[in-house]
């Protein structure tokens, strides 16, 4: 009995002990984090008021002047590779290459892209964050946030004062101005000029062996798609001698060949989701509706489900990925008559110069449905680029840091980031060579695949690639040489895009970049994930022939309505007000 | 009693100095079990609190029962633990199964036959899950999926089995008992070959057949094992295996494959404003569900058969 009272009481204290002991310990740590944040705040304020008198700080070099810094400078940064063609941004070409121009090493912590977005979060939370994220994906809700929080650091000042590149890129494009200043007239982030004034989500691709056979014409309403997509299903249009063996429309169930996107935009306005948008959500003379209920969205889910039923679109559409796709549209008998896709890669693979089944691909508009609605799957772009430079409060010498964001915006840079090595991935030419994409004389050319080499091996980590902030804007992109535009991709989707570009729902009829208030972000939030995925599961079942559209729409509505859709348009409402209104 | 001679304190310290070796010996598993255990519990409070990562843990401020009352209301909160206890007790009722295959494997006579058995069922343990679901979506392609072109042979129809939200359960159930049977079955096999040989002897004598000798020998041998596993499995009947339903799952299926665990990583980590606090208030649930049904199932063994283990 004693004995047992004695273990008891030892445990007991055991326990005890290092209870006290690890508690000790965490709130050590935890004055520790508190007073280095503070010294840094105070440092700051003292800094900006040293600014505040017009004197450059004596640390960085004039602004546009190289180095930035006459000592090794390191920067610490977080962001993210592109596995395969990077895998590691510290011991990277373009790291080393900035560093030898600025004299600043920037030491970016990476992760793959798929991991990024939790790695990102929880780096946040734990508070560990470094001195610059590059392209944290953010949408403009969530950067104020930070910002208020006193997490993020505004720029407008230092843009005022060291702004060099970034100026001139503003004057190219004014649009990148615009687009990365908030409400509240600061600019917390740096972003990234875009290629074209307008991104695809996806846009209809078909193939012309097929046309020419059946001797038709590029299809350009839900009626003349239909005949299309039945008349290769119907005969043996590859010769292989197999007529069952077409797939008349392929697609799949991520984002890059989202053909449920693409046809219903014939019927309503189907927008993107991105930047925490409901899809089925539009403005019309500034009232937020939406189409959930509406019979030109069932009519639209109508269709799907018939293309669906006559076996005209892959019976494993839904569950399809990108990888799968691919290899749908590469088989060696070819099969795939059409597919909504972002981008060629997605259906097949080229090499520029190289002649190939990929040719045949060719661009066709937007699909008229029977009302008469057109509309592109595409968005104006958003020079904003998920927030592409954002320096937080660890950040000990901000000037340093923004003129290296700064310097990105340099073409050369840009050009490096992107393909690496001048004379490895790109070269300079000279000038009368040729023209580029748009028509403008070109400057420098893409080196890689016109010689038919693809780039070697042991050329790796050679750029960031598109994790932070570039210049990529219509002169860059459209002084790029091309050599043969018969033999060019980026031709074929400059077509596209053209075909694209009379149908963009206008930006001011959709809730894109409007700001969502703090006391509203978490709802909203929660409304647009269990909305968009809710309206998405039941397309695919009505599709399918799972649930009867006509019988079970009901049940659709009443879902819908129980998953709070009032709530999110009343939600939208304040906030399109308050975001045009500060315009 | 006998007087005191000492205070307490000088007699754990004497404790201490006489079985240092114990200490320092009990002192590892302790201090594992405090700080993976009993430290993060202090984080618990996030489930009751509006949590924000700039504020952090403690001085972000309360709100109640909200994040259990928003989880509550959710549309998609009889679906998820609709879905998740059929999983569940799906798992349930097939797991008498590895106790079959230990019998079976019991009374194989041919030693090296036994050991073949044994090592062809238990396997597909150490395949992980990634490449399981990537085994089950070659098999069940539409177009390439050999077992799709066999029913295409046989009734000419094509059928998307991964994207059917009927097959999901019996799809994750039995892709499961065939990676982890011969593993289970493990515990049972031990457990039969220390049955008392006499027994069995005593049994043929009687003219016992097989199949009374394993009713009445075997079976009861294993009986307290296998309500001891099944007790403790009801402690994680809210938590389905993450991994492989998260793999497994696309937006036809989702109807059945959304469970408490993956909902709880999108609204707590993938969301573009993630929900920390309702993350927490969910699992939070689960443990107490988890915790009261493990209560309720020992009492119910203890009262039928005798064989509650606390």
């Amino acid at each position: 009995m004693f004995k047992k009272v004695k273990l008891l009481l030892t445990l007991l204290l055991c326990l005890t002990i290092t209870l006290t002991f690890f508690t000790a310990c965490q709130s050590k740590k935890d004055d520790v984090s508190s007073t280095t944040s503070t010294t840094t705040k105070t440092d700051q304020t003292a800094s900006t008021t040293a600014e505040g008198q017009n004197t450059y700080s004596s640390k960085v070099t004039p602004p546009g002047e190289l180095p930035i810094t006459r000592e090794k400078y390191k920067l610490t940064a977080f962001g993210y590779t592109h596995n395969p063609r990077n895998t590691d941004l510290i011991n990277n070409q373009f790291t080393k290459w900035l560093e030898e121009k600025t004299n600043v090493f920037v030491e970016v912590q990476s992760v793959n892209q798929s991991d990024f977005a939790v790695q990102l979060q929880l780096l946040m939370s734990s508070g560990d964050y470094p001195e610059v994220i590059l392209k944290p994906n953010w949408t403009r809700s969530t950067l104020l946030a930070y910002a208020k929080e006193g997490i993020i650091m505004p720029l407008t000042d230092l843009i005022e004062k060291y702004g060099y590149y970034w100026k001139k890129a503003v004057e190219d494009t004014p649009e990148l101005l615009t687009d990365v200043t908030m409400p509240d007239g600061q600019i917390y982030c740096l972003g990234r000029t875009n290629q074209w004034r307008y991104k695809t989500e996806v846009s209809v691709y078909y193939y012309q062996p097929y046309l020419d056979k059946l001797g038709l014409d590029i299809p350009e309403t839900t009626e003349e798609f239909y005949n299309y997509l039945k008349l290769v299903k119907e005969n043996d249009v590859n010769g292989n001698g197999d007529p069952n063996d077409e797939i008349p429309l392929a697609g799949s169930g991520v984002s890059t060949g989202d053909f449920v996107k693409g046809i219903l935009n014939a019927f309503v306005p189907f927008s993107r989701s991105g930047d925490g948008n409901i899809e089925t959500m539009y403005v019309e003379n500034g009232t937020v509706t939406h189409v959930t209920f509406d019979e030109a969205f069932k009519e639209g889910i109508k269709y799907i489900h018939k293309l669906y039923k006559e076996g005209l679109i892959a019976k494993d559409a839904f569950t399809m990925d990108k990888d799968q796709l691919l290899s749908l549209g590469t088989n060696e008998n070819h099969i795939v008559g059409s597919a909504f896709i972002n981008h060629l890669t997605h259906i097949t693979t080229f090499q520029d110069g190289v002649p190939g089944d990929w040719l045949n691909w060719t661009p066709g508009p937007p699909l008229k449905g029977p009302n008469g609605v057109q509309i592109a799957a595409a968005y104006l772009a958003d020079n904003f680029y998920g927030a592409a430079w954002v320096q937080t409060d660890k950040t000990r010498d901000p000037e340093i840091a923004f003129r290296v964001g700064d310097f990105l915006f340099d073409y050369e840079a840009t050009t490096r980031c992107f393909y690496g090595a001048e004379g490895v991935g790109w070269r300079y030419i000279e000038p009368g060579v040729g023209v580029g994409v748009t028509g403008m004389p070109a400057t420098w050319e893409f080196n890689v695949g016109h010689d038919g080499k693809p780039r070697p091996e042991s050329d790796a980590n050679w750029g960031w690639i598109q994790a932070g902030p570039m210049n990529t804007s219509e002169k860059w992109h459209g002084e790029r040489l091309v050599r043969d535009p018969d033999l060019n991709s980026e031709v074929k989707m400059y077509k596209s895009y053209q075909l694209q570009l009379p149908h963009i729902f206008p930006i001011e009829n959709t809730l894109h970049r409007v700001i969502y208030d703090d006391e509203y972000q978490a709802e909203m939030a929660d409304l647009v994930t269990s909305l968009n995925s809710l309206i998405r599961e039941y397309i695919a079942r009505f599709t399918t022939g799972d649930l009867d559209i006509d019988k079970d729409w009901d049940t659709f509505v009443d879902q819908v309505k129980k998953a709070g859709i009032d709530r999110a348009v009343e939600i939208a409402q304040i906030a399109y007000d308050k975001f045009y209104k500060s315009r | 009693m006998k007087k005191k001679k000492d205070s307490i304190g000088a007699r754990i310290k004497k404790a201490i100095v006489k079985d240092w070796q114990l200490f320092i010996l009990i002192m590892i598993p302790i201090s594992f079990v405090i700080v993976f255990h009993y430290i993060p519990i202090y984080g618990v409070q996030i489930a009751f609190k509006s949590f924000k990562p700039s504020l952090g843990i403690m001085r972000s401020p309360w709100i109640g029962f909200d994040n259990f009352k928003n989880f509550f209301n959710s549309w998609q909160f009889s679906r998820i633990i609709v879905n998740t206890l059929r999983l569940s007790f799906y798992g349930m009722l097939i797991s008498p199964l590895p106790v079959i295959l230990a019998l079976q494997i019991n009374y194989i006579t041919n030693a090296k036959y036994r050991k073949a058995v044994q090592m062809i069922t238990y396997a597909p343990y150490f395949i992980s899950n990634v490449v399981l679901v990537g085994i089950i979506n070659l098999l069940l392609n539409v177009r390439t999926g050999p077992l799709n072109n066999l029913i295409y042979m046989i009734t000419g129809q094509q059928t998307d089995i991964l994207g059917s939200a009927t097959a999901f359960p019996h799809l994750f159930t039995w892709s499961g008992v065939w990676k982890s049977l011969g593993f289970n079955a493990i515990i049972y096999i031990s457990t039969l070959a220390g049955v008392d040989v006499e027994l069995h002897e005593a049994a043929i004598c009687d003219g016992a057949n097989l199949l009374k000798r394993i009713w009445h020998i075997d079976i009861p041998h294993v009986l307290p094992t296998y309500v001891l596993l099944l007790i403790l499995s009801m402690r994680n009947i809210l938590q389905t295996n993450f991994e492989k339903v998260f793999l497994m799952q696309n937006s036809l299926n989702i109807r059945t494959s959304e469970v408490i665990s993956t909902y709880v990583y999108k609204v707590g980590l993938v969301a573009n404003i993630p929900n920390y606090g309702l993350g927490t208030a969910i699992g939070l649930f689960n443990s107490l569900v988890g915790l009261i049904l493990l209560i309720i199932v020992n009492r119910i063994a203890d009262k039928v058969a005798g064989y509650g283990f606390f």
